[in-house]
């Protein structure tokens, strides 16, 4: 029995007193829920608020029963009860394991994020809500990086995007006419809601449809620096992603993700990259291109490292192929044989630029960091 | 996990399907003493044949009733064998159901009483870090004997847990021939019902119960009303059927506490009930249609040519009409007489003087009737010896059909399975092995996948694909086969649908 029902029952049989909505009240505690004539909530439009909100039953009837059967009101009203009982809720089941998930990728021309969200079984992980929810948040942090960034260490472009502080920014759908909630065809009355609502709120919302745990467990991210004029030797840095077993038909949600970033630098010296890429138009639509096969490549194959770098040599069995990217046979390049290195060199010296793989994430869920 | 990932491997070994059965518990228990490393080394040290896979692929069939095999020992076989499983949201209360099924059934003396906490796994087995695939829980009602699986949806529960599920779903290693639903009364269906609809969907399961719990913390009946409704409604959504579904609403939690029996013991056996006549027990391989796949054809000078093999399923007698089917061939004919025939590694290879021709013993002595499991000769009437072909089948006609084109749910195996080290996309063209034949297949997402043109298949990964072969061979719904490459299985699968021209 959840808190939340035990909460509706103590409520409504106990204290059916006086009228609810009254402005300033916090609808949510058990005291406030008071009703001067017990009302009769039709099932017809516990019905019809569980299709706008796929929240409990008795959480609806809690819900409408306090808002004067106003399927708005009570919309408002479980908004605002979800800041209290959904912590709770939150709260109860945060101990749980959480071992499933998806991993969610996003690029959207120079900038890109990675994040890994987790809940409790594959049926959640597989949920258009859950989806949304991890859609939603890999946008924020895609949205949310900056393109000059002190904490951003030379040697590594790519900087993990501290969970707190994603988990407090605001709400930023890649698509902003689709609502968090729509799970099925009518919930246009809800997107507005989740305009204001962060992360947490989100997850929190989430935790409550589903009743079970929801965790961010890590976020990555990137955006290209501002092109420096001066310094014609700057590369340009492209992102490219890529993500397998999407749960949703051409979706960016599934379970293993990979984020890659190509450093290109023109081999024309008196053309610098950003003047070609100007000037020639097609350059910019196959780098995309090939940043999105090296991405397929770090996914399809399990990818440690972009280059083997001293240390031990690697001991293959037959037919396995190097964890090192640029030894690897480029089969995500239209089937290629030959290695990544050879490819890549060979596929930018017809285009006189040099092409380096600067970065390369590849996560699957359930990883251990 | 470790026990379906040994199991592949033992099978090659194993060449009856009777010996399977009474090794399988021996074998799941042997298993989970196993580190990973031996079992990997179990694997690749046997490397499967090509006729260890036909062999691989011909007992699955068999394998898919395991469960009845572990219950062989405390349970009359007599009654016919059903596997059930519980499914839904973990704090619906599918453990305490499925604990009062046993409470209430060991009350009339079907089956062992088990608590909650022996349901929901036994704290040693998590501690060693091994994962055992589902909870082994058993029953039975005057009419049935019942294995359940409590299914996945608890909080500890690893992901190659229900990874193994849907692939033992896929590899017939754990057929669940029915399922209860479970639903909170006072949540009513969640989000996630749906996933849970769609799992029961892709393992193949035709029929379901729904069981309505916590009823007692609801006080308006309307409410249950409308969980019922809901119900309905989405089980009509997703192919089942929504009107006729049996709805039991009760309390487990009261049945198990031995209180409130209208609504707690009552409603269990009004569930087991309704499962006994609302879901069907699986045709037994004897009732199905006549099926035999041919291993090898000869002549015998004044009788004419014999086709030996294996009845897959279904009977025979002499003089019955069968059809040649496969490879291209469509031919009615008769069967005009039947022999006791020697397992083809017995026969052929086997330390048995040279001078022995099971041919010639073979009609020796005449059967009237062939049944699935028997290795029989079958001497046709009219048939030249040039006319069938290893790989292909006799069938009653009609039965099934010959096709090229066919949809599968696939599970690829892992590395550590002994299978691809990479991963592999569209237009794959790997070889098909089914029974006796192998034939190359071309792999492909089905008509209006997204993205398909650079959608990866990986190693691990379960996939609906569309194969295309290049010769014909007898296909249906549910018909398991394996597939291969390079001299390893690298995936096996299970008919979704066929194609017909």
């Amino acid at each position: 029995m959840s808190v939340s029902s035990r909460f509706l029952k103590s409520s409504l049989s106990s204290f059916r007193q006086t009228p609810l909505r009254t402005t300033g009240v916090k609808p949510f505690s058990t005291t406030s829920i008071r009703l001067n004539n017990p009302i009769k909530v039709p099932i017809n439009l516990i019905a019809e608020l569980r299709k706008q909100n796929p929240i409990s039953l008795s959480k609806a009837r809690e819900a409408l029963a306090a808002s004067n059967l106003s399927i708005p009101d009570a919309l408002e009203w479980l908004e605002a009860d979800l800041e209290a009982s959904g912590a709770k809720k939150a709260a109860k089941v945060g101990s749980r394991a959480t071992k499933e998930g998806l991993i969610a990728v996003t690029v959207m021309g120079t900038r890109a994020a990675m994040v890994e969200l987790r809940c409790e079984t594959d049926f959640v992980g597989k949920n258009e809500i859950f989806r949304t929810l991890a859609e939603n948040i890999c946008s924020t942090a895609a949205f949310l990086d900056h393109p000059v960034d002190q904490r951003r260490p030379a040697s590594d472009l790519l900087a993990s995007f501290p969970i707190d502080e994603l988990l407090h920014a605001p709400v930023i759908p890649l698509d902003p006419s689709a609502g968090l909630l729509s799970n099925s065809s009518s919930s246009s009355s809800t997107s507005s809601s989740t305009s204001h609502q962060n992360i947490t709120q989100a997850i929190t919302s989430a935790i409550t449809h589903t009743g079970e745990n929801i965790q961010l467990q890590r976020a990555v991210s990137f955006s290209s620096p501002i092109p420096d004029e001066a310094n014609t030797t700057q590369p340009f840095l492209l992102p490219g992603v890529y993500v397998h077993g999407a749960v949703k038909p051409g979706g960016n949600e599934g379970k293993v993700g990979g984020l890659v970033i190509l450093s290109t630098i023109s081999t024309t010296k008196s053309s610098p990259i950003m003047e070609r890429l100007a000037s020639t138009p097609s350059l910019s639509g196959d780098l995309q291109k090939m940043a999105r096969a090296v991405a397929r490549q770090v996914v399809g194959f399990p990818t440690r490292g972009v280059e083997h770098t001293g240390g031990q040599p690697v001991i293959l069995e037959e037919g396995e192929v190097s964890p090192y990217l640029l030894d690897q046979p480029f089969m995500m390049y239209q089937g290629e044989q030959r290695t990544v290195k050879e490819v890549l060199a060979e596929w930018a010296r017809e285009r006189d630029i040099k092409v380096d793989v600067a970065a390369i994430r590849r996560w699957s869920v359930g990883d251990e960091e | 996990m470790l026990s379906t990932r040994v199991l592949p491997a033992t099978r090659n070994v194993v060449k009856t399907a009777e010996v399977l059965r009474a090794a399988a518990p021996a074998l799941r228990a042997s298993a989970q003493l196993t580190t990973p490393a031996q079992s990997r080394s179990l694997y690749t040290a046997r490397r499967p044949s090509p006729a260890a896979a036909a062999a691989l692929t011909a007992s699955f069939g068999n394998a898919s009733r395991a469960y009845a095999a572990d219950a062989g020992g405390k349970f009359s076989r007599k009654k016919p064998h059903f596997n059930i499983g519980t499914i839904g949201h973990v704090d619906h209360g599918k453990t305490t159901l499925t604990a009062a099924i046993t409470k209430h059934l060991s009350e009339q003396g079907g089956g062992k009483f088990m608590d909650y906490s022996q349901i929901d796994k036994a704290p040693e087995e998590k501690a060693r870090g091994i994962t055992i695939s589902t909870a082994h829980v058993e029953y039975e009602t005057p009419a049935r004997h019942y294995a359940h699986i409590d299914c996945p949806g608890h909080a500890d529960c690893k992901q190659e847990e229900y990874m193994s599920h849907i692939k033992n779903m896929i590899t017939g290693a754990a057929q669940l021939d029915g399922a209860i639903i479970v639903v909170s009364a006072t949540d009513g269906q969640m989000p996630q019902t749906r996933e849970h609809l769609l799992l029961a969907k892709q393992v193949g399961i035709k029929k379901l119960l729904v069981f309505i719990n916590k009823v007692d913390q609801v006080d308006d009946p309307e409410m249950l009303e409308l969980v019922e409704m809901e119900m309905r409604d989405l089980l009509s959504q997703y192919g089942f059927d929504g009107e006729q579904t049996p709805i039991i609403m009760g309390t487990a939690l009261a049945a198990l506490e031995g209180r409130d029996p209208e609504r707690g013991s009552k409603k269990i056996q009004e569930l087991m009930d309704a499962a006994d006549t609302w879901l069907d027990v699986p045709a037994r391989d004897l009732d199905k249609p006549f099926l035999m796949y041919v291993e090898d054809v000869f002549s015998i000078s004044g009788r004419g040519t014999v086709v030996t093999g294996k009845v897959e399923r279904g009977t025979i007698t002499k003089g019955a009409d069968v059809e040649i089917l496969g490879l291209g061939a469509k031919i009615k004919t008769t069967l005009t007489g039947i022999g006791k025939h020697a397992p083809p590694h017995i026969a052929h290879k086997g330390n048995i003087d040279s001078r022995y021709s099971p041919l010639i013993e073979m009609f020796h002595k005449e059967l009237e009737r062939g049944e699935a499991g028997d290795n029989m000769g079958a001497l046709l009437r009219g048939i030249k010896r040039e006319q069938v072909r290893r790989g292909q089948v006799l069938v009653a006609p009609g039965s099934i059909k010959s096709v090229k084109k066919f949809k599968a749910q696939i599970y690829v195996l892992t590395k550590d399975e002994g299978g691809r080290y990479t991963p592999f996309m569209s237009n794959y063209r790997p070889q098909l092995f089914i029974r006796t034949t192998d034939v190359t297949v071309a792999l492909t997402f089905p008509p209006g996948t997204e993205g398909s043109d650079e959608k990866l298949v990986m190693p691990g990964d379960n996939v609906e694909m569309v194969g295309e072969l290049v010769h014909d061979i007898a296909l249906e719904a549910g018909s398991r086969f394996t597939l291969r490459e390079g001299g390893k299985t690298i995936g096996t699968g299970i008919i979704s649908e066929v194609y017909e021209k």
